[in-house]
């Protein structure tokens, strides 16, 4: 199948996650830092945190 | 003076390792054995010279706390103010039509009246609706328009026409804007992926149930049509294309389907698709007019881990913990399930159930999308004082499954969804799969 590749007039990027970016850098045991306040749900970050969501949609 | 988080969870490793992690904060530490014995030490002589890396669980990592710390009531206050006092988003889960061309054994929507699709005369007084909501709701700054249904393909019309008068109005009025689809994926086309892509497209999620004679003996159109090839073609021209950086591919899972979901992992690694595709993991489960056989916890555990691991080793991304909460799209203060009849639900399982509907497009929302049934913060409580280190990703668990396990009354959505089993023993598979050796 012959697929054309077009460009966006609105570049997608992944949705907004409006949490505070993690501020702890990652000591020798820390892999993953953590961040504040409510870090999932469609209220704070605009998505369903899909694969990792309960949801049944 | 520090304690261990409530909220932490410990998962041993093989190789002489334990990580901790903080379901609040998200924070994922990995200390070797020793080093959590001597920080075991430590908490309890505080006044002893301090392991080097104590400093780096503290502050906003929440791994340790202030010993004085009432964790479970600042959750609770945080997840309430965030809900109410923080709401900037209105998610509009958008139905052109509950008519659908599959015929799904599993569907939440069987049995429902699926009527006739959406008449020009409501999507214009849908528009109105939303303006006037965001005339009296200043703080809300974003809009997703999530087209749901039904299948919303069946209606490309309203689908383009709403897509356009929605970014417009989103345009107007300053808000940010995202279209996202939930769709069977059988009636895309390029050209609709191309339009949808002109208007900011965030997500695309299209459900696989198997290898193809697998996913056509579950996910078949009527009179059992396959649907399988064509919906992989749709994925793949996705794929092969700029107009979306990923797709969503659910994979719905029950014991009918749970031997061969490996197999179609296989099929779409050889295809070498894993960094375009995104895996999601879906539990079929009983709704409100459909009873379908419950699956015990321990085998969803079983059957999902075998999965991921199966994912990882085939090249694709896996998630490293499994939430099912706290604030849903239903329990949000700003949101909707628009249906074709200008009826308002809170969540999309209720649709096409008249008796869960809220208000409608025609008359005041009265102050914001409320649906007290939605708003029982108080399921929680039995949480708080089982001390459950899972709050902080469940939340109580999903209103609508407490609903279907509890009669369906308007009192059963009170009840919480209590999944402990399943959150505590797949996070402790995901950790291990995701920072343990490639042998875990």
């Amino acid at each position: 199948m012959r697929v054309l590749i077009t460009r966006r007039t609105v570049p997608n990027k992944a949705p907004t996650d409006t949490q505070s970016k993690p501020e702890v850098r990652p000591s020798s045991v820390v892999l993953k830092g953590g961040k504040s306040g409510v870090r999932f749900g469609p209220v704070v970050t605009g998505q369903v945190a899909l694969g990792k969501d309960g949801c049944g949609y | 003076m520090l304690k261990e988080s409530v909220f932490c969870i410990r998962t041993q490793l093989d190789d002489q390792s334990v990580v901790l992690k903080s379901t609040k904060t998200g924070t994922v530490a990995k200390l070797l054995e020793s080093q959590e014995t001597s920080l075991k030490s430590w908490l309890r002589h505080q006044d002893e010279l301090k392991p080097d890396f104590v400093d780096s669980l503290c502050g906003i990592n929440g791994i340790l706390v202030d010993v004085k710390a009432d964790e479970f009531v600042y959750l609770q206050n945080e997840l309430l103010d965030m809900r109410n006092n923080q709401a900037r988003m209105f998610s509009l889960h958008f139905e052109p039509t509950m008519q659908c061309q599959l015929d799904c054994g599993y569907c939440v929507e069987k049995g429902i009246d699926r009527g006739s699709g959406m008449t020009d005369t409501m999507f214009q007084r849908s528009l109105k609706w939303f303006n006037d909501y965001c005339e009296n709701h200043p703080e809300v700054e974003m809009l997703r328009l999530i087209f749901f249904g039904g299948e919303p393909l069946l209606r490309k019309d309203i689908v383009r026409k709403s897509v356009i008068a929605y970014s417009q109005l989103a345009e107007q009025r300053r808000l940010e804007y995202m279209t996202e689809i939930i769709t069977n994926g059988e009636l895309l086309t390029e050209e609709m992926a191309r339009f949808l892509s002109l208007h900011n497209w965030r997500r695309i999620q299209i459900t696989l149930d198997g290898p193809s004679e697998i996913h056509d003996a579950r996910r078949h159109g009527k009179n059992g049509r396959p649907t399988f090839d064509r919906i992989w073609s749709n994925v793949l021209m996705l794929v092969h294309s700029d107009y979306i950086p990923t797709v969503d591919v659910r994979l719905s899972l029950d014991e009918e389907n749970a031997e061969h979901i490996l197999q179609l992992i296989e099929f779409m690694a050889e295809a070498r698709v894993q960094d375009k595709i995104r895996l999601s993991i879906g539990f079929t489960e009983s709704s409100l007019l459909t009873k379908i056989k419950e699956m015990r916890e321990e085998w969803q555990v079983e059957q999902a881990l075998r999965i991921w691991k199966c994912a990882r080793d085939n090249g694709f991304q896996i998630p490293d913990e499994y939430t099912t909460g706290p604030l849903c799209i239903a329990q949000a203060k700003h949101s909707a399930v628009l249906q074709p009849d200008g009826n308002l639900q809170k969540c999309f399982c209720t649709s096409g159930l008249s008796c869960y509907e809220f208000g409608d497009i025609s008359t005041d929302t009265l102050g914001y999308t409320k649906d007290s049934k939605y708003e029982n913060f108080g399921r929680m409580d039995e949480c708080v004082r089982e001390e459950c280190a899972y709050l902080p990703i469940c939340g109580g668990g999903c209103t609508y499954h407490a609903a279907v396990e509890n009669g369906g009354t308007v009192e059963s959505f009170s009840n919480r969804h209590c999944k402990k089993v399943l959150l505590h023993d797949l996070n402790d598979g995901l950790l291990r799969l995701s920072y343990g050796s490639k042998d875990q």
